[in-house]
């Protein structure tokens, strides 16, 4: 009986301790894809749209794609802008998107990129007496952008001068009840909110920017990781993956 | 109902409608083309007055543009460049000038320079077509060449784009074609702007005859333009220590930055190692190890590290680092250290700064405008720039300086009539026609017509050495980084990365060169393993590092005294110097 509860507790001890060294050996050496990412995106339709529980969108269903595909385990959250920008510089296993690569921001994240080549242009009423050929034309009108987009921190940044608001959309209101020139907006932004409302008047003058979006993890994400996810980006790219999303939201 | 005709007849009808067509057709085509051509001379008229050529021979150069565009009349191209003023000046003016003579359209874009580079880099990896045509720093050559992803314009000219090459373009009188040509002796790029990084000082100060005494007292020696770091170290000394205030404000000898940001690394790519003399001899880059301290074996990239016979962590390299940290530490204002390049470039036109070992030619427009308190009434510059002193490595017959070459690029991912047209966009841009206009406005010279006109000498007062810089024989001494970098996008962030270390007191210049180093040579392994389609990097063996330092040329073995005597020259002789 002795013998057997010696060897009953040695059993135990022994399967414990295997245990244990598993949940170890799990924690130090198990494939870095294993852990579960938390995908942090703003409200910005189309490309993160929040209906109901389940995130949507173009650059909701890149990123899902391309994290399913490399089979990591991840959950898309939509919460304002600066929630999830510092949520990524401060939580491991948490990256943010899609967000512009720019000299500022290149130190503090790990980066895959590009998960969207975006444009952005200029809008007039189709009625408007303003001819914009080149960016300098947009000089002296009433530019409408909103608070926080590249778009007005690009123009802004060029001496434009460039009026925001808390939110993208009412922009085009205001560029139909003519109280702004010129709306600077991405064309996809633009071509959803156009049909959206149902203002039809609406001219794309000049597309006068392109820009790379990103996503942008936490410094600790290892380099195998993100090594990984560039590289099946890059066969989302080739197998025409990226362009068929985008042609579902245009 | 339909009527029936006999053969004749009908050929009769048909020949008539077919030559009331054409006379219609070319009536449209030629009155089309007079309108273009009144366009042209309506541009030349107002803008493309200051030009090399005549009025007769603008009006020839742009009849054969509109000629040459007619098939790709109607279509929009897209291009993109770094922000600087004479991409300002293309994007906004010569493009359009550009739709009215040809009735192509160009949305010109204008970015900060890494994001160029970054945009690039995405099109030839995943070969999707963003542009159709960049102008990128030709720093990239050695990535270009060997991508095989990047059209040899050499090539291009000559078979699919010779009906839209300019006979006028005359390539022998751009001065940057060796910095945009591979080692195979193919032409990549075609430059578009340069601007060099030079020495920059308070001539009006160093005029002084108080200040002149003062410092000839200490030093022993003359306040003049430095030739050497040893005199560029003492006079930052003499106006951070010894003079502190000038017209009761504090001044400093010094000026750079040192936050940890890409910006951080441009200057140490750019030219800091050459200027130390890290590299071997060679014009544009050292022979076989460049100013990156790359060596390579033909065209193939060996190593970096001393140990597999590359200079980036020998005795030079850290020199150099030594030197930048404590010049930031000792005499430049306390705020530098914190500051990126764009914060930085603002400082010398504030009114406290003597002189500055790197700075930019690009900003010569903005130093000269008269409500700086470095510019006279008049909007002469009280200050000058001028061939930078060098370290105690250099030796004759290398590289010195940096020259950025913004170069139309094309990658063969491009459509091909997107491309052609593309092309006679850059060739527009760089044309004599508009090209003298364009770098006054700029101050980004490329072609020698250009810098030997009597515009420029007409000019030449304003901008404080500039055109007599390009006009001398120092020109060849700065260069853009060369061919041994296999591939600059994915090797340009061990620099700032690294730097950055240093400069922030978290490593020693040594440990922070060792590291770099390593982490180079494991780059290099890895475009290794990626794979290139020409000059492929194989790393060298390691060997003991005395073995390389005993070799003749880089890397070299430590120098017994790195403070050698300060030399300086009065400005006119510094400029003499290199003839």
């Amino acid at each position: 009986m002795k013998r057997i509860f010696e060897f009953t507790v040695w059993h135990i001890r022994s399967l414990l301790g295997v245990l244990v060294l598993s949940i170890l050996f799990s924690l130090t050496s198990s494939p870095a894809w294993s852990a579960s990412f938390t995908l942090l995106t703003e409200e910005l339709p189309p490309y993160s749209i929040k209906k109901g529980g389940t995130p949507s969108g173009a650059a909701v269903d890149i990123v899902s794609e391309l994290f399913k595909r490399v089979g990591i385990q991840f959950t898309v959250k939509i919460v304002p802008w600066q929630r999830a920008y510092n949520g990524a510089v401060e939580g491991a296993n948490t990256c943010v998107f899609p967000m512009q690569r720019n000299q500022e921001r290149e130190a503090l994240f790990q980066w895959v990129s590009p998960v969207l080549i975006t444009q952005n242009g200029f809008y007039t009423l189709d009625s408007s007496s303003h001819k914009i050929r080149t960016i300098d034309d947009v000089k002296g009108l009433k530019i409408g952008s909103y608070r926080g987009s590249a778009v007005a921190e690009y123009l802004t940044n060029n001496g434009y001068k460039v009026d925001v608001l808390p939110k993208d959309a009412p922009n085009l209101q205001k560029l139909s009840a003519g109280r702004i020139d010129v709306w600077a907006a991405d064309t996809l932004v633009a071509s959803h909110l156009s049909k959206k409302t149902n203002i039809t008047n609406l001219k794309e003058q000049l597309v006068y920017f392109s820009s790379l979006r990103a996503l942008g993890c936490n410094l600790g994400t290892p380099q195998a990781t993100v090594d990984k996810l560039q590289a099946e980006l890059k066969n989302m790219y080739g197998d025409g993956t990226v362009e068929g999303i985008l042609k579902n939201y245009r | 109902m339909m009527s029936r005709c006999s053969t004749l007849r009908c050929f009769k009808n048909v020949s008539l409608f077919s030559n009331i067509l054409l006379f219609l057709t070319l009536s449209v085509v030629f009155s089309s083309a007079q309108s273009a051509i009144k366009d042209a001379e309506q541009w030349i008229d107002k803008e493309f007055k200051e030009s090399t050529l005549s009025k007769e021979e603008q009006l020839a150069e742009m009849e054969w543009l509109i000629k040459a565009a007619e098939p790709y009349k109607g279509m929009t191209i897209r291009v993109v460049s770094e922000r600087i003023d004479t991409h300002w000046y293309e994007a906004n003016i010569l493009a359009k000038a550009f739709e009215d003579i040809t009735g192509i359209k160009v949305v010109h874009e204008i970015t900060g320079e890494d994001d160029v580079v970054k945009k690039i880099a995405t099109q030839m990896d995943l070969d999707y077509s963003i542009y159709d045509a960049y102008i990128n720093d030709s720093d990239l050559i050695g990535t270009h060449y060997r991508s095989g992803k990047v059209v040899a314009l050499s090539d291009f000219m000559k078979n699919e784009g010779k009906d839209v090459t300019f006979p006028t373009l005359d390539l022998d009188d751009f001065i940057g074609l060796s910095f945009t040509t591979g080692p195979d002796g193919k032409l990549y790029q075609l430059p578009d702007q340069q601007f060099a990084n030079l020495y920059w000082y308070r001539h009006d100060w160093f005029s002084r005859p108080d200040l002149r005494k003062k410092f000839k007292g200490i030093y022993g020696y003359e306040l003049d333009v430095p030739q050497n770091w040893s005199a560029y170290e003492d006079i930052a000394e003499f106006f951070t220590v010894h003079v502190k205030e000038l017209d009761g404000k504090k001044v400093y000898g010094h000026m750079d930055y040192g936050h940890m940001d890409p910006s951080l690394g441009w200057r140490f790519s750019d030219a800091w190692l050459s200027m130390a003399g890290a590299g071997d001899k060679g014009i544009p880059n050292g022979v076989p190890v460049d100013e990156w301290g790359i060596r390579v074996e033909e065209c193939v990239p060996v190593g970096a590290s001393v140990g597999r016979g590359g200079a980036l962590n020998g005795p030079a390299a850290v020199y150099s680092i030594t030197k930048f940290v404590e010049w930031l530490n000792k005499y430049a204002p306390p705020e530098a250290k914190g500051m990126n390049f764009s914060q930085a470039g603002a400082l010398p036109g504030q009114g406290n700064i003597a002189q500055q070992i790197f700075w930019y030619t690009a900003f010569t427009a903005a130093l000269t405008d008269p409500k700086l308190p470095v510019t006279n009434s008049d909007g002469t510059p009280k200050w000058r720039m001028a061939p930078s002193p060098r370290g105690p490595y250099w030796e004759k017959g290398m590289k010195l300086g940096y020259q950025d070459t913004g170069s139309w690029t094309f990658l063969s991912s491009t459509p091909i009539e997107r491309r052609k047209a593309a092309w006679l966009y850059a060739q527009f841009a760089v044309s004599k026609t508009v090209s003298l206009h364009k770098t006054l406005v700029g101050l980004t010279p490329i072609r020698e017509s250009d810098l030997n006109s009597s515009k420029m000498t007409e000019v030449a007062h304003k901008y404080g050495g500039l055109i007599e810089f390009y006009r001398s024989s120092a020109r060849v001494a700065w260069t853009p980084t060369g061919t041994n970098v296999p591939d600059y996008p994915a090797l340009a962030d061990l620099w700032w990365k690294n730097i950055a270390l240093a400069s922030n007191d978290k490593l020693s210049p040594k440990q922070a060169m060792d590291k770099m180093a390593k982490e180079m040579d494991e780059r290099l392994q890895k475009i290794a393993d990626r794979g290139q389609e020409y000059c492929t990097p194989k790393l060298g063996p390691v060997k003991e590092e005395s073995f390389w330092l005993s070799q003749p040329g880089a890397p070299k073995p430590k120098l017994a005294n790195e403070k050698p005597q300060g030399v300086t020259l009065p400005y006119e002789e510094s400029l003499k110097a290199w003839d």
